[in-house]
């Protein structure tokens, strides 16, 4: 039985025209042609050697200006940020505290939320969705991210949201893919970021053992709910659930309990490798991100999270990454990885399956290679640091 | 028990030699100055190895090896398929570089010109990464790795052709040691019932391993430091869950409130130094008559050792790419930042200096 939800939701501010507008190429890729010219926007890259919070806001603000326009896009704006902190109830790994290891630090959290404010953004929104089922507030403290601190920050505005249901919205909307879906053609998500102006990927600086790494694209994988696409919400919506998406999003061998068929059935049972690059470019192209900031003063190599144990380990390229167009991004911090962010599928890094950043690419949504990347701030040769591959599944 | 332990002369595998104690025999000035770089080709963050007359080999994880006069002239670079974790080692004539990749393959280069003499693949069933410090026994020419197969192997030094193997446990990023005789030992973590164990073995070459002693767990992380060999006996530093515990033998366990990442290290007084995950430090003497706090500030957690030398001066760098020198009598005092992080243990050349490998894809020399 499908809840009744909102399929064409109401829109009411400027980021749903930016929707609009892309989805006018909403034809099924058969059909669908890429745009002739890729977009390219800068990134910025610099080094951080310690979470300290007013030095990576001075770097941070020195690398906005360089990649440029982050002012006036969040001047007067109602801001929803995607923050990096992962459906995990680990909190201690490795003898360390989760945002040294594998969530984005909320030092650099509280960085970004303070530029954004002092750029004029009207509210600064924090969104996840955690495994926790009691009050946001409480859910981010168990990452270190106090509201007080963000408060004190910003003048007040900021609110912390768990995404793994509809929250304090009263319904869901539906986001379409613009061209149609490689494997979902819409998404049904908690309304924080569909009702927002800006959408800005906060992340991790890691590895991913399904799709090569995890950067601010990855990150919206943690956009739809576990209500409906968790572990605990396939079988039925279910407003309590706290589960992962592994039998949807990953393994493929369910479908979300979305109010409409939105899975196109064009994933590959238990091959992560094939499905989460498709999905994670699908999210993408509905969800567009215009801000990515990523985290990589310290973090894990090898694979995403705590919960590989033993094929991870605890490592330090003391990196912050920056820029507007999420491929671009992406790449070159891929880049600085020491990988080639135009590697072909089944090589290192996508030793597992298929690049994204590639397919993204191909789909017009921006450019991944390295000799087209327009680098900022510090030379790519001298924050270069070089990851372990992820291993064979 | 020996009052004074000898370091080694010539630092040619990880830790300095086979016992891994990270100790040299020789003396590093007590307030040594950069002197300058060594350029690789990627991010160091094994340690370096030396030839008896002070040749450098530094590995990096571009895949990048190279050879540098005592003058810090490059004699070769060789890039191989594959970056490089695991510390290389260099056999007793310094004649032949053992390197191990992330691709599963163990290359013995000659250590003139860095051609291969050998090279060969270790068979893994997922992932063939070889992060374990590379073991060479001088007297059985062999040269001891092992990988996410769970398996240790022991290569002949001359072919290449596999001796023997054998379980290396969950977690096999764990180098080998040797004592005297040149019996291994090393920590293998197995899965039980209630939990899970881990246990040091010892084993011959092409004998069968035998329990050294073991350590029960309900939960276990990431291990990584190998056991130092004392008298030719080991300790072993095991992590369980968000503690850590240090066994002198088998009845006597010191317990860490913190996890550890870096390999123990041992003073010439033969007190263990413990660099820890919550970014302190700890000495301790073997008979726990003396239990020391070293005390870092601002350090978030520690991934190298610490490298001492003849005089007990102990050297270590950490992710925020500070290097610190401290001893005995003296707290710890900061002697270089680098700006990208030391992810391991520094070496000590035969002529007393300092290499310190870097994340920047440098190696710093102290003299």
């Amino acid at each position: 039985m499908k809840r009744s939800v909102p399929t064409t939701p109401v829109f009411t501010l400027p980021r749903r025209r930016f929707l609009q507008t892309t989805a006018l190429a909403a034809l099924a890729p058969r059909g669908w042609t890429a745009p002739a010219k890729v977009p390219r926007t800068p990134t910025a890259l610099a080094t951080c050697n310690r979470y300290e919070y007013s030095t990576i806001r001075t770097k941070l603000a020195a690398m906005f200006d360089q990649i440029g326009g982050v002012r006036q896009l969040v001047k007067n704006k109602f801001v929803t940020i995607k923050v990096n902190l992962v459906n995990s109830p680990v909190h201690i790994w490795s003898g360390l505290p989760i945002p040294m290891t594998t969530v984005t630090h909320p030092d650099v959290a509280k960085a970004v939320a303070s530029l954004l404010h002092e750029y004029g953004a009207r509210q600064i929104v924090f969104c996840d969705q955690l495994p926790f089922d009691g009050d946001a507030r409480d859910d981010f403290k168990r990452y270190d991210y106090h509201i007080e601190d963000f408060q004190r920050l910003t003048d007040g505005k900021t609110v912390f949201e768990n995404t793994r249901n509809k929250g304090r919205h009263g319904a869901y909307d539906l986001a379409k893919v613009p061209y149609g879906g490689l494997v979902a053609s819409a998404w049904e998500v908690n309304q924080s970021y569909t009702r927002t102006d800006v959408l800005v990927s906060l992340t991790k600086l890691k590895s991913h053992i399904s799709g090569g790494v995890t950067l601010g694209m990855k990150n919206l994988f943690g956009v739809p709910p576990s209500s409906m696409y968790g572990e605990d919400g396939v079988d039925e919506p279910n407003e309590n659930a706290t589960g992962y998406r592994g039998k949807t999003m990953h393994q493929s061998t369910h479908k979300p309990s979305t109010s409409v068929d939105t899975f196109l059935g064009t994933t590959v049972e238990d091959d992560h490798g094939y499905n989460v690059p498709r999905f994670i470019v699908d999210l993408n192209a509905a969800f567009p991100v215009q801000l990515t900031v990523i985290d990589g003063i310290s973090t894990i190599s090898t694979a995403e999270g705590a919960w590989m144990n033993n094929m991870v380990e605890v490592c330090r390229p003391n990196l912050l990454v920056a820029g507007l167009n999420p491929v671009c991004t992406d790449a070159a911090a891929a880049s600085a990885m020491g990988f080639d962010p135009d590697a072909p599928d089944e090589t290192p890094p996508f030793s597992n399956g298929t690049n994204c950043l590639r397919l993204a690419r191909e789909l017009g949504m921006g450019e991944n290679r390295l000799e087209n990347l327009d680098i900022v701030g510090e030379p790519l040769e001298k924050v270069r640091y070089t990851f372990q591959p992820t291993y064979q599944r | 028990m020996n009052d004074t332990i000898k370091g080694v002369s010539t630092w040619r595998m990880a830790g300095g030699g086979p016992q891994r104690q990270g100790l040299s025999a020789q003396t590093v000035s007590f307030t040594p100055q950069l002197e300058q770089r060594l350029e690789c080709s990627g991010s160091a963050t094994s340690e370096c190895v030396f030839s008896a007359e002070g040749i450098v080999f530094a590995a990096d994880r571009a895949g990048g090896v190279q050879a540098f006069q005592p003058n810090g002239d490059l004699i070769w670079r060789r890039m191989l398929a594959g970056g490089i974790d695991a510390a290389p080692a260099l056999d007793q004539n310094g004649e032949r570089l053992f390197v191990a990749t992330q691709l599963g393959r163990v290359h013995a280069l000659d250590a003139s010109n860095g051609k291969t003499i050998w090279e060969t693949y270790i068979p893994a069933r997922r992932d063939p990464r070889i992060l374990s410090d590379l073991l060479y026994l001088d007297k059985a020419d062999s040269v001891v790795a092992s990988s996410w197969s769970e398996t240790y192997f022991i290569l002949d030094g001359a072919s290449g052709d596999l001796k023997h193997s054998g379980s290396a446990g969950m977690y096999p990023r764990v180098p080998f040691s040797t004592d005297s005789d040149e019996t291994l030992f090393g920590i293998r973590t197995e899965w039980k019932k209630d939990g899970c164990s881990v246990i040091c073995f010892k084993s011959s070459l092409n004998g069968d391993d035998e329990l050294v002693f073991g350590h029960d767990m309900l939960a276990v992380t990431n291990q990584f430091s190998p056991p130092i060999i004392i008298d030719d006996q080991p300790i072993i530093l095991t992590n369980e869950d968000e503690r850590s515990s240090i066994c002198l033998e088998p009845q006597t366990m010191i317990s860490q409130n913190t996890c550890v990442n870096a390999p123990l290290s041992v003073s010439p007084d033969g007190k263990l130094i413990v660099m820890e995950m919550n970014g302190q430090g700890c000495e301790i003497k073997r008979d726990q008559s003396d239990i020391r706090s070293i005390r870092f500030t601002q350090v978030d957690y520690w991934l190298g050792g610490a490298a001492v030398d003849a005089e007990g001066t102990r050297f270590a760098g950490d992710p925020h790419g500070v290097l610190h020198r401290w001893s005995e009598e003296e707290e710890p005092k900061i002697l270089h930042e680098s700006g990208r992080a030391f992810e391991t243990r520094p070496s000590i050349s035969p002529d007393g200096r300092l290499f310190a490998p870097c994340a920047d894809g440098f190696v710093y020399v102290f003299a």
